[in-house]
């Protein structure tokens, strides 16, 4: 795959590009082994990472059908969230004001994606 | 009287927070600057 993907003008799905930072991916030791963040720590930093994405996004820019977060290691996947909206103007409205925002520190990467069912979404 | 309660929301932990050092420039000027090449892609933490 070029990971050159046409990205649409319209869709209900949004991509945030690398929004979720797994605490275990960054906290390495020099020699790559991880250090004592257990799994139950990891969850729970998950499960409050999701609410607040997932409360802020629905509150303000519209109903969501499904949310995804990437949690695998490749460069250009690595904490993607994708969230798909009922409606493609709240798409579209939640890309032009996101672009606008902060998240932990870093600025939102949003843009339209063009993935619209989760099962299907593999590049071949 | 009204007894009406204040909009009580839980403070948010990620959301609105800028890089430390960036307060006063907009997320847009931050992404332009790191397309420049004037601040770094990611900051380690």
């Amino acid at each position: 795959c070029s990971r050159l993907h046409n990205k649409p003008t319209f869709s209900q799905t949004i991509l945030l590009v690398n929004l979720y930072h797994n605490p275990q991916n960054t906290a390495q030791t020099a020699d790559g082994s991880h250090t004592s963040i257990t799994d139950v720590e990891v969850q729970e930093h998950y499960d409050e990472f999701f609410n607040e994405v997932f409360t802020e996004v629905e509150d303000k820019y519209g109903e969501i059908e499904e949310m995804n977060v990437c949690d695998n290691l490749g460069d250009h996947l690595v904490g993607n969230v994708y969230v798909k909206f009922r409606r493609e103007e709240d798409a579209e409205k939640a890309v032009a004001d996101l672009n606008n925002r902060w998240f932990n520190g870093q600025p939102v990467r949003a843009e339209l994606s063009p993935v619209t069912d989760f099962r299907e979404a593999c590049c071949r | 009287s009204r007894h009406t309660k204040p909009p009580k929301k839980k403070p948010y932990k990620y959301w609105d927070i800028p890089p430390a050092g960036f307060e006063h420039i907009t997320p847009m000027q931050y992404k332009a600057m790191q397309c420049a090449g004037q601040i770094p892609q990611t900051i380690s933490v």
